[in-house]
């Protein structure tokens, strides 16, 4: 088998011929635009009794990944899933030798649905009962990741765990500083005064729990209002729950129905805990808020690494080490009394894709 | 060869990009990818003309900060003062000569890792040291004036210019 320089159609024809010991015949390959942290390709192929599959493709980006964690963990992590009532794609195969892929990856089933949510941006009534439609959805499902039985399912044994509820938080920094010890990252003054006040303040977690990490609008499946599949699994943790709650992007915001606030942070917490087995405290909500942030910071600390490494990082790695990492430590500065904050309106700006653009100009069209 | 300066060149390749390339552009990929670039062509604009300057400023700052902290870490017995003297007394000894970019970058960096060393001793303090408290605020104020600096090299770049990918 010849091994191209990056991943192709023609090869992945080949690739799952020969996995699967007969021809297959691929209709569709292409790269996901939004993902950030690592490559994601949709696939279709159909094999010689005319079934159609549909695969997603993972790998690092050919510089590496945005993130510091290993592919392979991701690939535990959703094998794991399989042992959860957790909306998830099956995990499928695990493929990382050299002389049958031009780097590591692997394929998950696809899961029929779209990362945007129907009428999501709607501005009349009918847009907030969207919002809230699918911010009441999001919070029951990640009610249904925090009572999975994370011991059962062998989380621990990949993502290691805490020793306990008090430990929790405590766990997550070692965690993370050992990840940005590993890398070496660049020394950062700011980095040790947020980490002197994070460890002060650790809180005791309600409970310890598979905490999936990266949360929100864009992250997960959604076909008919439900979440079909939890995705963006790459900063899982086991630890505490409170700190999936902290950043929900766009699933959290203000509300409002006939001049009634409907939903907000708070009331999106109190209505996760009616839905989940544990309560979770907003004062750890609170806490884990800049506990992610400092997250953050060691993982763009690492996309720093990446492309100082090599000019096959991505612009948009690049850019993950202009912007996204300045404002990230603006706003960890100010949390921690330092300097003033950031503009809230910078975050949704970020978060902007041309295809939003495309779209709009469609419905104005 | 002194004109047209980088920056002048820089904008000529700047609005080629966004003016005849990208409207030519169909695949989204390719489309996320330019809209990127745009914003980076006008981060590294900045970086070109402020840089050199603000690295300058970060390492007199450090150097400042350094010096207080070593005095602190002698009459303490805390730390390494010795190592601290040593980065400081290579600054002094650069003063006045050429240094590129890339080796002030690393010169301040050398002295933020030796600033962090000192933050770990500052976070141990005793609870009645006032000086050690002092020097406490002044590395946070430093934060904040690097961090200042550091806005001027993005927010113009990327803020209210677009989607970024």
């Amino acid at each position: 088998m010849v091994i191209p320089a990056d991943f192709s159609a023609e090869w992945f024809a080949e690739y799952m011929g020969n996995a699967l010991g007969e021809p297959v015949s691929v209709s569709q390959f292409e790269r996901f635009t939004r993902g950030t942290s690592r490559q994601t390709w949709f696939a279709r192929y159909e094999t010689d009794d005319g079934a159609e599959q549909r695969v997603t493709l993972r790998a690092d980006h050919p510089a590496g990944a945005g993130d510091p964690t290993p592919l392979d963990r991701e690939y535990a992590c959703y094998a794991a899933l399989g042992k959860t009532d957790v909306p998830h794609a099956r995990a499928l195969i695990w493929e990382d030798d050299p002389a049958k892929t031009p780097r590591p990856f692997y394929l998950r089933e696809t899961v029929e649905g779209s990362w945007q949510v129907a009428g999501f941006t709607g501005s009349d009534e009918d847009g907030a009962r969207a919002r809230l439609s699918a911010s009441q959805e999001h919070m029951r499902a990640l009610a249904v990741v925090h009572d999975a039985d994370w011991r059962a399912a062998g989380f621990g044994e990949f993502f290691g765990a805490p020793e306990d509820e008090s430990r929790a938080a405590l766990f997550y920094l070692d965690l993370l500083m050992k990840r940005f010890e590993r890398f070496r990252g660049e020394p950062q003054p700011l980095m040790l005064e947020a980490l002197a006040v994070l460890r002060e303040k650790a809180p005791v977690a309600g409970r310890v729990s598979l905490c999936k990490g990266t949360n929100g609008l864009g992250e997960e499946v959604f076909r008919d209002g439900r979440i079909v599949a939890m995705s963006d699994w790459e900063e899982a943790i086991v630890g505490d729950p409170a700190s999936d709650l902290a950043m929900v992007q766009g699933f959290v915001e203000p509300i409002d129905i006939g001049g009634e606030r409907v939903w907000d942070h708070e009331k999106a917490v109190a209505y996760y805990n009616e839905c989940a087995r544990v309560p979770v405290s907003m004062d750890n909500v609170r806490y884990y808020q800049l506990a992610r942030l400092f997250g953050r910071m060691v993982m763009f600390a690492y996309t720093t690494t990446v492309v100082r490494a090599s000019r096959d990082a991505t612009v948009r790695q690049s850019w993950t080490t202009t912007e996204p990492q300045h404002t990230v430590r603006r706003v960890m500065a100010h949390a921690i009394g330092i300097g003033p904050p950031a503009d809230p309106a910078l975050f949704e700006e970020m978060n902007e894709s041309i295809e939003m653009f495309d779209k709009d100009r469609e419905k104005s069209g | 060869m002194i004109h047209p300066t980088c920056l002048e060149v820089l904008a000529t390749v700047q609005t080629t990009f966004s003016r005849d390339i990208v409207p030519k552009l169909d695949d989204i990929e390719a489309r996320s990818a330019a809209a990127t670039i745009e914003h980076l062509l006008r981060h590294v604009a900045l970086r070109i003309e402020h840089e050199g300057e603000f690295l300058t400023t970060d390492i007199a700052r450090l150097s400042a900060l350094l010096s207080r902290t070593a005095d602190w870490m002698e009459s303490r017995g805390a730390g390494n003062p010795g190592s601290v003297r040593d980065l400081l007394a290579g600054e002094e000894r650069a003063v006045g000569s050429y240094r590129s970019l890339e080796a002030l970058g690393s010169a301040a960096l050398a002295l933020r890792g030796a600033l962090v060393e000192v933050q770990e001793l500052l976070h141990a303090r005793d609870e009645g040291d006032s000086e050690a408290a002092d020097i406490h605020e002044a590395v946070r104020e430093y934060i904040g004036l690097q961090l200042t600096d550091e806005a001027k090299l993005i927010e113009p770049a990327f803020s209210g210019q677009g989607p970024r990918r």
